[in-house]
């Protein structure tokens, strides 16, 4: 069954390269939809179906910690899985971004094996 | 800077161009014929603050921003905006590397947003010339010059 994802990143070079990654890696992928910051991405959200969301934190306009506490406090979006890909390594904004239930944290850069896997355990997390 | 602090810098640098840009990076001397100025140089820097504040600069061609463009994302070609964007992002995960690596887990810091632009041949000459720039080559050919001005970030795990 095919997964539709978000990839939510302000760099359109890491957008493409997980998506890459993703289809490398033989992930039967849907759509791929993509957006700049975390209010592009609640745009996306209010018309398309999403199994996963990969998001950045650090983004203008909206940041990825921001869209995930939209997430959360909204009844259609509050069990999406949401997995971070950032360059933040400072604990602090890590176990923030865990305590809003996060499926994974990777940080960049990042092997493209580690996308596969957090997105297939999130996908597992999906299906239980 | 101490031989510590700049071997710490040198292996995230190198590591960070491998594994974000599946190019193989060493340090490189000054002097070297690759650090020449390329013709298409840009520049890409990024501001950080909290437990300490500064700016991270790097320099390299637009080629070799182009070329780790295909590297990515399997193009046959890059255009120079897919360059440049690339090159920012890059600039982004040195920092975010570095501040851990010198500062360690503990203090939080606010990146700013990276800009990535055309450089000038005096700026490339400059940043070569200045004794706290640390340079490199990437796959044995493209030159990448790294200044990171910094206050605060003393006293960190490998100080």
């Amino acid at each position: 069954m095919e997964f539709n994802i978000l990839l939510v990143d302000d760099s359109a070079t890491v957008r493409g390269l997980v998506a890459r990654a993703l289809r490398l890696a033989g992930l039967p992928l849907g759509n791929v939809l993509q957006a700049g910051n975390g209010a592009e991405a609640l745009e996306v959200l209010k018309s398309k179906d999403v199994d996963v969301v990969v998001t950045d934190l650090h983004m203008p306009e909206m940041d990825g910690l921001t869209l995930i506490r939209h997430l959360r406090a909204d009844p259609m979006h509050k069990d999406l899985p949401v997995i971070v890909v950032s360059t933040e390594g400072g604990a602090e904004r890590i176990a923030e971004a865990r305590e809003l239930g996060i499926s994974a944290y990777l940080r960049k850069p990042f092997k493209p094996e580690q996308v596969k896997e957090a997105v297939n355990s999130a996908l597992g997390v999906v299906h239980e | 800077m101490n031989n510590d602090v700049r071997q710490g810098i040198e292996e995230v640098v190198c590591d960070v161009i491998e594994i974000f840009g599946f190019m193989f990076g060493d340090p490189a001397d000054p002097g070297g014929e690759e650090l020449i100025e390329p013709g298409d140089a840009v520049s890409a820097e990024v501001f950080f603050e909290g437990a300490a504040s500064g700016r991270l600069q790097v320099y390299t061609s637009l080629d070799a921003a182009k070329e780790m463009s295909c590297n990515l994302l399997g193009l046959d070609e890059a255009d120079n905006q897919q360059g440049l964007d690339t090159l920012q992002e890059l600039v982004n995960q040195f920092c975010g590397q570095l501040l851990t690596t010198l500062a360690g887990t503990e203090p939080t810091f606010t990146l700013g947003i990276p800009v990535a632009r055309r450089a000038e041949q005096q700026e490339w000459n400059a940043a070569l010339g200045d004794g706290a720039t640390l340079c490199f080559v990437m796959d044995g050919e493209h030159p990448l010059l790294l200044r990171l001005e910094s206050e605060g970030l003393e006293g960190g795990p490998l100080s």
